[in-house]
């Protein structure tokens, strides 16, 4: 399953380099989702679109580089950190409306009840206290489900490091839930 | 704060992580139009430029190969050249100065029937 799905990506690829930008089309509709999954924990919902796009536009003109060794998506991931990494520099000063999230994004799409919205602010309060490196790890291994192995390589640390980074986070988020009264 | 979770924890967390995670608000309709447009508009030329390279890669590996085996041919044809040079010389000068060679240049002088 998993070869099959690197070898469709390998192949989209290949067609992509020689000039076929449709078959970008394939690999953008394919991983936008987690793309778009990725970013928005981390740099909020204002300019959600523009950083996917810049994501995408980064993995077309990097596709000559691409050499295969990692999974396209481990690759495109790595894409996904840096332009948020770059997004946190230029808006450093706008950290505090990173932290307000919840409020804005909820407004314009509620859950589907108020007890389930009030979790999901408590969780994005909780996962607003995380640095981006802690926050990174924890969306990928316990949201996206991507094995430790596969986060050092899209972070480009230790597999240890993972580890540690993704115990700090769980027990941070933990933390923040009980303080708001909630026992996950 | 940092208090490791046990695997149970661990497993409840994940589990309300997933059920009320953040979700992501849906793209704008036009933004994959968008995104192929700009990538339109920026046509890759890695793979032809990677060939171009080493094809100016080889060609300059094969004129540096050429320029070895000339000077290492050349090299060879001038200590061949000067081997017969010496050889030479050293046969002619060794000719002129034997004995032999003296007796040969000088058989007039010893024989000559008017001086005997």
């Amino acid at each position: 399953m998993q070869a099959a799905k690197d070898t469709s990506d390998w192949e989209l690829i290949q067609r992509c380099l020689n000039g076929n930008s449709q078959s970008f089309r394939q690999l953008y509709r394919k991983y936008q989702q987690s793309v778009r999954n990725i970013l928005y924990p981390l740099c909020g919902a204002d300019l959600l679109d523009d950083l996917v796009q810049e994501v995408f536009i980064r993995a077309w003109k990097g596709l000559p580089r691409f050499r295969g060794s990692a999974q396209f998506s481990t690759w495109l991931y790595r894409i996904c950190w840096n332009v948020a990494s770059d997004q946190r520099r230029r808006c450093a000063r706008q950290r505090s409306q990173t932290q307000n999230l919840a409020l804005r994004s909820d407004v314009a799409h509620p859950g589907p009840d108020l007890m389930h919205l009030h979790y999901q602010q408590a969780l994005q309060r909780g996962m607003a206290q995380l640095s981006p490196e802690h926050r990174m790890v924890l969306i990928l291994h316990d949201l996206e489900d991507l094995p430790q192995k596969e986060i050092a390589e899209i972070l480009r640390i230790p597999v240890g490091t993972v580890k540690s980074r993704l115990s700090h986070a769980r027990a941070t988020i933990r933390q923040h839930l009980l303080q708001e009264g909630i026992t996950p | 704060m940092s208090k490791h979770l046990n695997p149970l924890e661990e497993e409840r967390l994940r589990h309300f992580l997933r059920q009320y995670r953040p979700l992501s608000p849906p793209a704008d309709s036009g933004l994959e139009e968008q995104i192929l447009q700009a990538v339109a508009t920026h046509p890759l030329h890695g793979r032809t430029k990677r060939s171009w390279r080493w094809v100016g890669i080889s060609l300059l590996a094969g004129a540096l190969l050429g320029w070895v085996g000339y000077q290492r041919w050349q090299v060879q044809v001038v200590a061949q050249e000067t081997e017969a040079l010496e050889s030479f010389l050293v046969s002619t000068w060794g000719s002129l100065l034997s004995p032999e060679g003296t007796e040969t240049e000088t058989w007039w002088i010893e024989r000559d029937p008017a001086g005997s």
